[in-house]
């Protein structure tokens, strides 16, 4: 057997672990016939004992352990980020149908939507201007009016015939009396 | 504890820190050569633990699990280092970032009583490959058996001995070239 070829098994004499196979035999014959094994095997010996001279020193500072931050998603609302987009989404939809002077309209004739982003002549007036809400009012106050005054003429004009029958019951009874004395 | 910490215990963890914090920062000085380094390591080290927690499955695999993750950051800041300084001589390579190649201590046997030998011994680990340089530091400075040390570098048995042989070898020729014979 050849030195280079068993000088790697010197690791188990080295360290003579228990689980890891121990020296053969083989090994330690030759070991014992080798003197240049011999001075090999003591050679790390002797390094090992070197190699303790370097000694364990403590850390500079210690470990610095940051308390555990509360996850912020525990407070977060359950599909937070999907309830923003859309009141982002809901608020660029108003915008713009705002710039483009939508109109949505769902009354009797149905569902209608109309814009006049690009229309060049203004929307047609579906509402009454100031001085015709004005003439609106008027009428209805002179049609009012003249309602009321009718209405008090009639109550007048019956208040009048009630009365006039009355004073014709009165009078016929005065009439009788003066017969009957 | 270690199960207290699965389960997500706080002082289970910060009990683990102060109790592991001295072998991990230790563990990246030596593969590092510089304590700063180190000190990052450590805080990027038990980060990832808090972390992973959840992947820790059996507590007493919790040692080789935890250098595990600090090698890979070893790894990591090693990777980085290199790419601000010229490693092609790590005994170049002083904590300071000096490039002194003086070895303040005569040969023979008395440069070993000196206060700088360890200095002298991380140069000859700094200037091994990573893989060699692992080994020697999870045997001979954490003192893990052969399995532990093949699974905290997630290599056969047979090539974590190679590695701490031939490991043991280049320190041996290193601190030779540097004029310490052990």
């Amino acid at each position: 057997m050849q030195c280079h070829e068993i000088q790697e098994q010197f690791v188990d004499l080295l360290y003579d672990e228990q689980g890891t196979p121990s020296a053969n035999s083989e090994l330690l014959a030759h070991i014992r016939s080798c003197s240049s094994c011999q001075k090999e095997l003591a050679a790390l010996r002797a390094l090992r004992t070197t190699l303790k001279v370097w000694r364990d020193e403590p850390p500079l500072r210690p470990v610095t352990i940051a308390q555990p931050v509360p996850s912020r998603r525990v407070f977060r609302l359950p599909y937070w980020n999907m309830v923003r987009y859309a009141a982002v989404a809901a608020l660029v939809t108003l915008a713009l149908l705002g710039l483009s002077n939508a109109q949505i309209r769902w009354d009797n004739n149905g569902f209608s939507f109309h814009t006049s982003l690009f229309s060049q002549s203004p929307p047609a007036a579906n509402f009454y201007t100031k001085d015709e809400m004005k003439a609106i009012l008027d009428r209805v106050l002179d049609i009012s009016e003249e309602s009321n005054r009718q209405m008090i003429q009639r109550m007048m004009d019956t208040q009048d015939a009630d009365r006039a029958m009355e004073l014709r019951d009165i009078t016929h009874q005065i009439k009788e009396n003066r017969i009957r004395n | 504890m270690i199960r207290r910490f699965i389960q997500g215990d706080e002082q289970a963890f910060t009990e683990l820190v102060r109790q592991w914090e001295t072998k991990i920062f230790n563990f990246a000085w030596r593969y590092l050569g510089n304590r700063e380094d180190a000190q990052d390591v450590v805080q990027e080290t038990f980060i990832s633990v808090y972390k992973s927690a959840g992947s820790l499955r059996d507590p007493a695999s919790f040692p080789t699990w935890l250098y595990r993750i600090a090698l890979n950051h070893c790894r990591t800041q090693w990777r980085r280092r290199s790419a601000d300084i010229s490693l092609d001589d790590p005994l170049q390579y002083n904590e300071d970032g000096s490039g002194d190649l003086t070895v303040p201590v005569t040969a023979g046997s008395s440069a070993l009583e000196s206060v700088e030998t360890w200095e002298l011994i991380q140069k000859a680990l700094l200037r091994l490959s990573e893989e060699h340089r692992t080994a020697i530091i999870l045997k001979e400075y954490l003192g893990l058996n052969l399995e532990e040390i093949a699974r905290v570098m997630d290599c056969p048995l047979s090539t974590a001995k190679s590695r701490l042989y031939h490991g043991l070898r280049g320190v041996q020729r290193n601190l030779t070239k540097i004029g310490i014979r052990s």
